[in-house]
């Protein structure tokens, strides 16, 4: 291959063909045996109900293609771009309307539908701090079909979710003709975008720039179901079709440039300015990123059994020495990803540690993410390895299964969420709690100092799946998942996402098992890679790999809110001596322990023994009875554990059906606790403390040594105080 | 600059002074343990959570305890002071001016011990300007607190709004800081601003607090009877002799900072299972609290020792 640019394209492509030949056995790996390992048809996206073909070779059906070329005026932060969008229609259904996203209008002004959300939600990007300068814009100048039909004249703004008339993130234009299935049509769009102050992670800081949700974006058709183009809202984020990108970005010749795909050529064009050429296939966004102060590290991920990525970090000079706890962790979510759902099947990943107080931190989008640190910010506390875990897993749960995050955002987050805890804990291990200290008065400067306390350790349980924030919100009371999420209360919709999803997740690893929840992922993976699966699809092949109905379990943590909390009510261990009237030898009804079987001396004297409740090696008998509720609405089969004085464990399992069970033993052993779902298999019980009850209470300890050592912390604040009198 | 911090260490360790301040930090600190006590042994109740947290912490117990207690005294309740914790949890509590503002019930105690504390301060400065070796006794002490309450509690109260004053001028300035970094710059400049700002805020805070030492020293020393008197003569004291004062209370406040480093390379951990254990690592940590009173003790009686070696103003 040359080095011509055309040669490079070639070179990527041919590797791309490369990757999409190796996929398939990588993938039939990550099933781990699965009977029926789903295929893909060449080049197709087999979950993906569409009627177009795809392009051979292709990954994804590369519908929707852009190419672009920009231009960024530092001093008036704005943008102006050229773009040729080339759209296929695969569905089976004409269109005679084409569906934009306008993002960057959802920060046109106060009245738009994502401040009004951004607002309820109850924590706002930038508050009511909004200078000026601040806002942006995405104005379409001039849009045309490539023979120079003027669209123009057809151009409206919808507002399909809440009919909001302020709002200008959905741009419609009718075509002269009708789209017919198949049939692909060419539009040509003059625009122009003024840059945020950064919102939602996108926008300037100085000379830093993440430029996310910028360009006219095609929506998804959906053949009878119409055009699936959502307003933009402050709680999602994407829903677009795969495509192949080939962006020209005109910058200052100082920007260290970062973005999704290759770099093909970055060649000066006279003015202080560079033009960055990059193409990628197979995506369904294209983001970029552009500051002087980043520091550019390569590295390469190599494992075996899994495709190389190259790996390009850009840091901040502050954060260099963090440079390989980016890697590794990059790493780390490419191997176990790559070997639990399939491979990563780009050639590159592009890792941002983006500039401070940018607002850019934790974000994903296609090949390309950012991460977030501190300058002082010790190893241990799951930071910046979760995140950057959580981003570059998204490049699998997101970039390569595209559902509709609009809708469905807990489908990428969620199922991000349980991997992403998932793969900190067989990387780092437990982590460790951290808190922030050097927090100057006034309250607007925060920690600044993070401080490791290694004597605390955050389980994977709670800190992975995000237990603590998942009991203390208003998710578990709030909308149930099946809501869309962009109707979801802005305030819980997170919650929901995020830390609800990973909690059921959990409970299913917990009862399925690893070993059928990892190939029922991966086999969603696959299936449904470079496609937009919607919720069932993902419940359907849980039932089809487990084997399992669990179509109840859906119902209750997906269709409804309903909370789950099973609790010990109480447990009693007394010996078995029957009192009252018993059979006497003639039959009639004696008191027991005054009947006489006519025997006398030791025989008779094992006799009363045995009435009285004694077991056979004449130790006494005692009746343990243990009663346990539901008291949340939500019902999950539980076992109840019993153990005993003697060392003896008695597990009962319960359909946890009922709103109480009583549970009998009868045995030579007195009860010392019992508990319900002794293996916290479900994860979502909102109390577990109540799930365990000892018969003699044993708290005093824990009390006195708690509360002996936050004395201390009382004595010493009290005499920090006098400091001022 | 030695000799009156030597002489000021040996004037504070007066064992019945020690237990007499340790003792009304105990008991004003007790029902709030008790509370806390209380509310870990109801939240626990007959669970098997007591396991974990006998032998060591259980985050997952914690997340839940927060939800059911986010509220109210038992809300104060964290790991994370616990131990070591205890140190860097109040020195940024201080720095950062919110230990009044966190929780109203323990600005109650805080205030209650304050009272306290401005009742003892009477008998303590007494003493440490009395005749060395003197015997002490709880009439003559109380006597002299009872005596000097009303003067030390208004200039208590002079005091706290003036720390109000200087919290209030300390957010102004770190809120410009704040406002300069919005638009350009890096966290590290960030915190090196903050450093040099907040070095220069935390000395505006001591000098204060050794101008109202003074205050206090020369109240019981000259009997002043008007507080904004005896601050003049604090501030005037000082003024005329920066050099020693200064000294004499760098070098305590840098033996009370060694103090509270080596406090938390020794701070019990979450360890103790059991009831030998958990009382040395109890007295282990009352040590601590006696320490710092001693320190505080020192830093008053080097400070009278200076004001006397002087010949007072």
């Amino acid at each position: 291959m040359s080095d011509s640019p055309v040669g490079r394209f070639l070179s990527m492509f041919c590797r791309t063909l490369g990757l999409f030949l190796v996929l398939p056995p990588l993938l039939a790996t990550a099933l781990q045996g699965q009977a029926e390992p789903a295929s893909r048809s060449n080049g197709s996206s087999p979950g993906l109900e569409s009627t177009g073909a795809s392009p051979s070779g292709a990954l994804s059906p590369r519908n929707a293609n852009y190419e672009m070329r920009v231009r960024l005026d530092p001093e008036a932060r704005v943008l102006a771009g050229t773009q040729t969008l080339t759209w296929r229609n695969i569905q089976d259904t004409a269109t005679s309307e084409l569906w934009f996203h306008l993002y960057w209008n959802g920060w046109r002004n106060s009245h738009s539908t994502w401040l009004r959300e951004d607002r309820l939600r109850g924590r706002s990007d930038r508050g009511s701090n909004i200078r000026d300068s601040d806002w942006s814009f995405l104005e379409v100048d001039e849009i045309r079909l490539a023979d120079g039909t003027d669209l123009m004249p057809t151009r409206r703004f919808r507002a399909p979710d809440d009919g909001n008339t302020a709002d200008r993130t959905v741009m419609v234009v009718s075509l002269p003709k009708p789209v017919a299935p198949g049939e692909t049509v060419a539009v040509e769009l003059v625009w122009r975008a003024k840059i945020p102050r950064t919102f939602a992670r996108t926008g300037y800081r100085d000379d830093f720039y993440f430029i996310a949700h910028w360009y006219p974006a095609i929506g998804v058709f959906e053949g009878a179901r119409g055009w699936n183009t959502h307003q933009f809202h402050a709680a999602t984020e994407f829903f677009a079709d795969y495509g192949v990108y080939d962006v020209s970005l005109e910058l200052p010749d100082e920007l260290i440039v970062g973005a999704t795909g290759l770099l093909q050529e970055a060649t000066s064009v006279g003015d202080g300015y560079t033009r960055h050429r990059f193409v990628q296939t197979d995506v369904h966004n294209f983001t970029w990123t552009a500051s002087p102060d980043y520091i550019e590290i390569t590295d390469r991920f190599a494992v075996d059994g899994l495709p190389e990525v190259a790996i390009r970090l850009l840091m901040q000079p502050d954060h260099l020495d963090q440079a390989d706890r980016h890697l590794h962790a990059t790493k780390a979510a490419l191997e176990h990803y790559g070997r639990w759902y399939g491979p990563y099947p780009y050639e590159q990943v592009t890792v941002i540690d983006p500039a401070y107080r940018s607002g850019a931190g934790g974000m994903e989008y296609p090949t390309i993410f950012t991460c977030g640190t501190r300058v002082i910010n010790p190893a241990g506390g799951g930071s910046p390895e979760g995140v950057t875990i959580h981003e570059a897993g998204h490049q699998f749960w997101y970039g390569v299964v595209g559902n509709n995050e609009i809708e469905h955002a807990w489908l990428d987050e969620g199922l991000n969420t349980f991997s992403t805890a998932r793969t900190m804990d067989v990387t780092y291990g437990p982590s460790k709690m951290m808190r922030s200290y050097l927090r100057p008065p006034g309250g607007k400067i925060g920690g600044l100092v993070r401080k490791r306390y290694d004597d605390f350790e955050q389980s994977r349980a709670v800190y992975g799946s995000r237990f603590s924030r998942f009991i203390s919100s208003d998710g578990p009371t709030m909308d149930a998942m099946s809501v869309p999420t962009y109707r979801a209360f802005p305030r819980g919709a997170g919650t929901l996402s995020y830390h609800k999803t990973a909690m059921w997740l959990h409970t299913l690893e917990r009862h399925l098992g690893w070993e059928v929840l990892q190939p029922a992922m991966a086999t969603f993976y696959q299936r449904f890679a470079f496609g937009h699966p919607e919720p069932d699809d993902f419940f359907g092949v849980l039932e089809e790999i487990s084997g399992r109905d669990l179509d109840p379990f859906f119902d209750q943590v997906y269709h409804q809110s309903k909370q789950f909390d099973y609790a010990l009510a109480s447990v009693s261990t007394k010996p078995a001596k029957l009192r009252g009237y018993t059979e006497g030898p003639d039959g009639q009804p004696v008191v027991a322990g005054k009947e006489s079987s006519g025997k006398e001396g030791p025989e008779a004297e094992d006799e009363a023994t045995s009435r009285e409740g004694a077991s056979e090696d004449n130790k006494p008998v005692f009746r343990t009875e243990v009663v346990v509720r539901r008291l949340g609405g939500g019902v999950f089969p539980v076992d109840v554990l019993m153990v005993f004085d003697d060392g003896t464990e008695v597990r009962r399992p319960w359909d946890g059906r009922a709103r109480w069970q009583l549970f009998v033993e009868e045995r030579a052993a007195k009860l010392e606790y019992a508990v319900v779902d002794p293996d916290r298999v479900l994860l979502l019980d909102l109390d577990y403390t109540n799930n365990s009850r000892l018969v003699k209470p044993a708290s005093q300890f824990a009390a006195r040594k708690w509360s002996s050592k936050w004395m201390v912390w009382l004595q010493d604040l009290m005499t920090t105080f006098t400091f001022y009198l | 600059m030695l000799s009156p911090i030597f002489r000021g260490l040996r004037r504070a360790a007066d064992p019945k002074l020690l237990v007499l301040l340790w003792l009304a930090n105990t008991l004003v600190a007790l029902p709030g343990a008790l509370a806390i006590g209380e509310a870990i042994r109801n939240d626990v109740g007959a669970s098997r959570f007591h396991k974990t947290l006998d032998e060591g912490f259980d985050m997952e117990w914690m997340a839940e305890y927060s939800h059911r207690n986010g509220t109210g005294f038992p809300a104060l309740f964290a790991p994370q002071r616990t131990g070591a914790g205890a140190v860097y949890e109040n020195l940024d509590a201080w720095f950062g001016g919110r230990l009044l503002s966190e929780n109203r019930a323990l600005a109650g105690v805080l205030i209650a011990f304050g009272l306290v504390w401005i009742l003892l301060q009477g008998g303590v400065v007494a003493r440490l300007v009395g005749p060395p070796r003197a015997a002490f006794s709880l009439r003559g002490f109380f006597a002299d607190a009872g005596g000097y309450f009303v003067r030390f509690l208004v200039l208590g109260l002079m005091s706290a709004f003036v720390y109000w004053v200087l919290y209030r001028l300390g957010g102004w300035a770190f809120g410009l800081v704040d406002a300069s970094f919005q638009d350009a710059g890096t966290e590290r400049e960030l915190i090196h601003r903050v450093l040099f700002l907040g070095t220069a805020f935390v000395i505006l805070l001591h000098a204060t607090r050794m101008v109202f030492d003074y205050a206090k020293i020369a109240t019981v020393v000259e009997g002043t009877r008007l507080a904004p008197v005896a601050v003049w003569q604090g501030m005037r004291f000082v003024a005329n002799r920066p050099a020693r004062t200064l000294s004499v209370y760098f070098a305590v406040a840098l033996m009370s900072l060694a103090f509270l480093w080596l406090y938390t390379l020794v701070a019990p951990g979450p360890g103790q299972s059991g009831a030998a254990s958990l009382l040395f690592a109890f007295v282990l940590s009352q040590l601590f609290v006696a320490g710092r009173l001693f320190l505080r003790l020192a830093l008053l009686g080097a400070q009278a020792e200076v004001y006397q070696d002087a010949g007072g103003l």
